[in-house]
């Protein structure tokens, strides 16, 4: 997968950059609008992260320029600014998604993963990873075959787990998922949340499957 | 609208104004009525004495036969009259003429006099004739055997030239009068409106940081002294707000001291010395954490400039209000059994409000509850809807409470019951709580005892 960054921020540029390249991308980087749009109409990228102020061009006029020219690369903005109207306008513009500074990095990455996937997320009857099962029609979930007690958000955010295994899942991503809570609430009331799941489906069994990412978020996988 | 627009008159135009208006209104009916009555107390006198010089021409002819000469006598009279001189013509019923005075020629019969009356009736024209002399002409007819007709006329080129010269005198008084009312109107105003500069020159001399000077009303005559209370307030509401200013900068600045401080002195001992991966994480993890609360603090403070500003787009609808309660319920659920906390929710009805906001109010409001109630204690959320369309929402603990002197500035940014809880949120929770209840034009009323628990009660307006 081959993605252009346009940012003029260097530090932001690099530790993007970084990141991406770490998690198997393909990254090239560009510091000004002028630039990136030059890339950007000659590369084929997968998906292009675009910065809203900069020197020489801003975002919104490199979109503007890229999609009349034809090119339909999926964009996402980044931006300090998060008014309403940024927001309108960069989508209307055609951008595929916008997300706001200061963002988590797993944030982002979910972000960039749900554009490049271009379709809903895992929704089979049977979802599992190693011996964890779910059945989300009859509302049950099993380890080794033993039935577990869940409460129904329990439930919820189990199955939010195995839609995405092995996708490290932010708090506030989950907070959104599963509470329908949009704001950044000062508690750790996920992690919480989290442990008690935990404590159902990890604690009684040797193979641990819920790991945490420090600092970062959760991640659901057989290690 | 162009009205409105253009620049208001100053005050001094307008007294000026409004002074040379009465004074011209008044200078003009004074020097009118006088001109008037002259004019009229000359007419009357002219033809008083018309009337009486008819009467005794009248009285001549009707002596059996007329004496002529007698007559004659009689016409002649008037040339030397002080009055001015004045003719007479005596015809007989048909028209022709009987005998007149000299200089009667110049007044032709017919032409200039007017038609013959009355006496009672009797009129006088006034005319003008080539010579440049002005007369008063009268014809009466006299109703005796045989009838006669006597025209008079009476010169009074003198008294017209007086009227004349009186008119224009009065014209140029009153000019005269008006140029000095004038400058004396501009003097009255300027002298008058004085203290308005003087109260400006005050107020011109108070800066930001001069706020607490004030104007003492005493020293001001009584219509500027309203100004100068009015003034007084609102240097107190200014104070008041720079006050409030300088503390919330000061506020931001000390909290934003502490994330700052463990990021520097965490990261200065990382870099001090090498040290294994394991170490470096919990740095990084614990760095992150403090960004973390740099970020929540700097979307909360964004979040309330935005509602001051009305910036924040209200998505009211009608929502199950219960249902509400429980959504938020279910997030804190699992916080508040970790700290031995029982949620209750209770009541039904609908009320209006904005879903996401309403659920950030009421998670703002459960977590301090949890926090503030030991464990076995209990969080109740109850709803009451009235017919009105109007709801209340009650969050209801049985924690610590809140001592009566916090309870006035809960609401502000940053303000803490206890300073050294300051690890805990932002600080802006109730802030946050509350600019959303004005954004729904509601209200907070928060209602304490200490040891007993807190309740804060929400307000939402029918709409």
């Amino acid at each position: 997968m081959h993605i252009l960054i346009i940012e003029d921020e260097k530090k932001t540029a690099a530790y993007l950059q970084k990141g991406l390249t770490e998690q198997g991308f393909t990254v090239d980087v560009s510091n000004d609008g002028e630039e990136g749009l030059l890339l950007a109409s000659t590369v084929d990228y997968d998906l292009i992260i675009l910065d809203v102020m900069m020197p020489l061009r801003d975002g919104w006029s490199v979109l503007q320029e890229l999609r009349r020219s034809g090119k339909l690369t999926p964009v996402l903005f980044l931006t300090a600014r998060d008014s309403i109207d940024d927001r309108v306008k960069g989508l209307e513009l055609g951008a595929d998604d916008y997300l706001v500074k200061p963002f988590a990095f797993v944030e982002l990455l979910a972000r960039i993963r749900s554009i490049l996937r271009r379709g809903p997320v895992r929704q089979t009857e049977q979802l599992g990873v190693a011996d964890l099962k779910l059945d989300s029609v009859r509302h049950k979930a099993f380890r080794n075959n033993q039935r577990l007690d869940l409460s129904p958000k329990e439930f919820a955010l189990l199955s939010l787990f195995l839609q995405r295994p092995g996708e490290v899942l932010s708090r506030t991503l989950i907070a959104e998922q599963v509470w329908d809570v949009h704001f950044d609430s000062d508690t750790n009331i996920v992690d919480v949340a989290v442990r008690r799941l935990r404590q159902k489906i990890d604690d009684p069994f040797p193979q641990k499957l819920l790991h945490t990412v420090r600092g970062v978020g959760y991640v659901l996988e057989e290690r | 609208m162009s009205l409105k627009s253009a620049k208001p008159w100053s005050i001094t135009a307008r007294l000026t104004f409004l002074s040379i208006l009465s004074a011209s209104i008044i200078l003009s009916s004074i020097g009118g009525y006088l001109y008037q009555s002259l004019a009229d107390t000359f007419a009357q006198d002219n033809r008083q004495f018309l009337i009486k010089e008819i009467q005794l021409l009248r009285s001549v002819l009707q002596e059996q036969p007329v004496n002529l000469e007698r007559l004659a006598d009689e016409q002649g009279e008037g040339l030397d009259l002080s009055v001015g001189q004045y003719y007479s013509r005596i015809m007989d019923g048909s028209g022709d003429s009987l005998i007149e005075t000299p200089g009667m020629e110049l007044l032709p019969k017919a032409v200039l006099f007017p038609e013959a009356t009355n006496i009672s009736a009797a009129k006088g024209s006034e005319q003008k004739i080539s010579d440049g002399r002005t007369f008063i002409l009268m014809t009466v007819r006299n109703e005796s055997r045989p009838p006669y007709i006597i025209q008079i006329a009476l010169d009074i080129t003198h008294e017209v030239t007086l009227l004349a010269n009186y008119q224009r005198n009065l014209i140029g008084a009153l000019f005269l009068g008006l140029l000095f009312s004038t400058i004396a109107a501009i003097l009255v105003a300027r002298r008058g409106l004085s203290p308005f500069a003087d109260i400006a020159r005050h107020m011109e001399g108070i800066t930001a940081n001069q706020l607490h000077e004030q104007l003492d009303p005493a020293d001001w005559p009584k219509e500027l002294s309203t100004v100068a209370v009015a003034f007084n307030a609102m240097l107190q509401r200014l104070a008041k707000s720079f006050a409030q200013l300088n503390q919330f900068s000061a506020d931001l600045a000390h909290e934003l001291r502490t994330p700052i401080n463990n990021l520097m002195g965490e990261t200065e001992v990382a870099l001090s010395k090498s040290r294994s991966t394991d170490e470096y994480c919990e740095i990084l993890e614990s760095n992150l954490e403090e960004y973390r609360r740099l970020s929540r603090i700097v979307e909360a403070l964004l979040f309330l400039a935005r509602a001051e500003n009305t910036e924040i787009p209200l998505r009211t609808a009608k929502l199950d209000g219960r249902a509400e309660l429980e959504a938020v319920c279910s997030y804190h659920e699992a916080l508040a059994e970790e700290n031995g906390i029982r949620l209750v929710c209770q009541g039904q009805g609908f009320l209006n409000a904005d879903a996401q906001l309403l659920k950030r109010v009421l998670s703002n409001l459960l977590l301090n509850a949890i926090q503030h109630t030991a464990i076995g204690g209990e969080v109740c959320l109850t709803l009451r809807s009235a017919d009105d369309g109007s709801a209340d929402i009650y969050v209801q603990d049985n924690g610590c409470g809140i001592t009566a002197e916090h309870l006035p500035k809960l609401c502000d940014r940053f303000y803490r019951v206890d300073p050294a809880r300051s690890e805990e949120g932002t600080g802006l929770g109730l802030a946050i709580v509350k600019s959303i209840m004005d954004l729904h034009g509601g209200s907070v009323t928060v209602i304490s005892e200490v040891g007993k628990g807190t309740v804060v009660k929400l307000h939402f307006s029918a709409q």
